[in-house]
């Protein structure tokens, strides 16, 4: 892909036209700036959304979002919003870690009230919480609880004392998926899952202690509860095991079905069959379960924060609430306009967080004069922001960005810098860092990605989500 | 045994090539180049652990995914590391193998899954077999 290729559509907008490939059923577009489009350009993230765009039922447009770059399938950052009366399902399109995705709680103390207690916190929730691979609950729980927690989600965990009514108002879906189905999930899904509830996992994921650096949106971050210097804990993580196993079940299955629906895709990944088929709305039915799981996870890593940190505190006045959680790998029936008929799409979103705009029926009713609250991490070290969904992002199916985005392999960070020393640098900067692997830390080095404060203002300028405030990590804990 | 494997630049995953004298080798090279991965602390002391695995699949590339995600779901549900293979029988849409491997319960770096991303088993004039296998981490 050279930059002859796109039209620019403003500033901050990009397309791919439909004329590129014989194969594309749409345009593609995407989010960049000049300065942002250079990294863009450099790996294979935009050959794979012109793959995006031929999938069978797509509409409008194949998106990618401004944290964009190389993954399979689907370019991280990808969104395909496609029609479920004649188009596919796609598990590879979704990603094999069903619902990543981020929770905010947030607390009523300040900085200062919880500097002389940091270190002792972090260390706290490091303990509580079970970090990488391998690192599971010590309790399995049976496979009959597990059903119960695909089939209710977050909901089925508060239901029994492990949360508050407040977590699944504030929680995307009420973190609940009515068409989950637990028997459309494996035996080898649920043996992966077994002891994972409750488990942060390895890689990007994180948890992190994080203070309220810049407030852009008075009165928003007023309705969001949102003040300066206030300290929040950002958790980052998905469906585990558990959701890995359910992705790779279906790919295999599609794969051999392909030809039996005159399916051709242009990457194996997106191995899909028609959303309205019966293996297809199985596996909606497993993939909306996983999701389930998900929520179910950072629903019970929540209870042990919580745990830790009224071990340090011990008071109750000043308990952990939720401000949102939201997915940004998921597949979700959302209603759009198309051709001036209301269409049901199954929207695919890939490394992408759903930013739903003030008055939407589906943003708790306390938030719904703001929009939705967007939780975007940036890399480690770096700041992460909360946004509002806005009107405008109709445009990109409601959604934005996820994260900053990798412009560096794993290795060539690991070659640039060592963990430990990534670590001393995080501590010159006054972050505590908590992490099982060293190694793993210099691959998640911030000069591996694009820089956050970049990529926000792209989805700020484009309208995408506005800025509500910033977030500083005082402390990271990581697998 | 005659593999070789090396891995090559990926923005976000890990990619993995692969290069043997047979297709029972490549196989054989594809799961070491895997464990190494997943980083395993294996002791000495460890017991071995031996235990079968048959599979069928629609194709030798769909095969060799498959061997490796069943291999790669036995790792996080046992905690047991397979880092060798004595392959029995290999078609190109069936296996039978005796798989070697040793209980560590802690690894290094977690796979999410073993990618059909662009993988291609080619031979080339030499009779040498190759693959590139794409790890999602």
């Amino acid at each position: 892909m050279r930059k002859q290729d796109l039209i620019k559509i403003n500033d901050y907008l990009w397309e791919i036209p439909k004329s590129f490939r014989s194969d594309m059923l749409v345009g593609a577009r995407f989010y960049a700036t000049e300065k942002l489009l250079e990294d863009v350009l450099k790996d294979k993230s935009l050959e794979q959304l012109v793959n995006l765009c031929t999938l069978r039922g797509i509409k409008r447009y194949g998106l990618a979002m401004p944290d964009i770059h190389e993954g399979y399938a689907s370019p991280i950052g990808g969104v395909a919003g496609v029609d479920i009366q004649e188009g596919i399902i796609s598990p590879g399109m979704q990603g094999y870690d069903i619902n990543c995705g981020m929770r905010i709680l947030k607390s009523d103390y300040l900085e200062q009230d919880i500097k002389p207690y940091l270190s002792q916190l972090t260390d706290e929730i490091y303990q509580e919480v079970p970090s990488g691979l391998g690192q599971g609950r010590k309790l399995k729980i049976n496979i009959s609880a597990l059903d119960k927690i695909l089939e209710g989600g977050a909901k089925e965990l508060v239901n029994t004392g492990y949360g508050e009514p407040e977590d699944l108002e504030n929680c995307e879906a009420q973190g609940c998926l009515d068409n989950a189905c637990a028997s459309a999930v494996s035996l080898l899904a649920k043996k992966r899952g077994q002891n994972q509830v409750g488990t942060l996992g390895s890689g990007n994921h994180f948890i992190e202690i994080q203070r309220v650096s810049n407030i852009y949106d008075n009165k928003i971050a007023e309705i969001f509860g949102l003040f300066q210097n206030q300290i929040v804990i950002m958790i980052h993580t998905g469906s585990r095991g558990l959701g890995h196993q359910v992705a790779t079940d279906y790919i295999r299955e599609f794969l051999g079905l392909m030809d039996k629906y005159q399916i051709k895709v242009a990457d194996k990944e997106f191995a899909c069959v028609p959303f309205k088929s019966s293996e297809g709305q199985r596996c909606y039915e497993a993939s909306q379960a996983a999701a389930n799981y998900a929520w179910a996870n950072r629903q019970m890593i929540s209870y042990y924060i919580r745990k830790a940190w009224n071990n340090i505190f011990k008071q109750k006045r000043n308990k952990l609430m939720t401000l949102y959680d939201v997915a940004h790998n998921i597949i979700k029936l959302e209603q759009y306009q198309i051709d001036n008929e209301l269409r049901q799409l199954a929207i695919h979103r890939k490394g992408a967080t759903r930013a739903f705009p003030p008055g939407h029926p589906e943003v708790p009713e306390k938030y719904r004069l703001a929009g939705q609250p967007v939780l975007i991490p940036g890399s480690m070290g770096s700041s992460s922001y909360v946004l509002h969904g806005t009107e405008q992002a109709e445009q990109s199916f409601y959604s934005t960005c996820h994260g900053a985005g990798r412009v560096m392999s794993r290795h060539e960070a690991m070659r640039r810098i060592s963990g430990q020393q990534l670590k001393k640098q995080m501590e010159n900067q006054g972050i505590i860092i908590k992490v099982g692997s060293l190694s793993d830390l210099a691959e998640e080095a911030p000069f591996a990605y694009k820089n956050i404060n970049d990529v926000v203002d792209i989805v700020h300028q484009a309208g995408l989500a506005k800025k509500v405030t910033e977030l500083k990590p005082l402390a990271v804990i990581k697998g | 045994m005659s593999y070789h494997s090396e891995f090559l630049s990926h923005i976000s995953e890990i990619k993995l090539k692969v290069t043997a004298s047979t297709k029972e080798e490549l196989f054989q090279g594809a799961l070491a180049g895997m464990a190494s991965i997943l980083g395993p602390k294996i002791s000495p002391s460890l017991p071995r652990i031996e235990e079968m695995i048959e599979l069928q699949s629609l194709n030798l590339n769909t095969l060799l995914v498959d061997f490796l995600s069943e291999i790669l779901t036995k790792v996080e549900i046992s905690g047991i590391i397979f880092t060798g293979a004595q392959i029995n029988n290999l078609t190109n849409t069936s296996l039978q193998a005796k798989l070697i491997g040793f209980k560590t319960g802690v690894f290094q770096t977690q796979i999410k899954a073993v990618t059909h991303h662009g993988l291609d088993i080619t031979q080339d004039k030499n009779g040498i077999y190759q693959v590139i296998i794409l790890f999602d981490i």
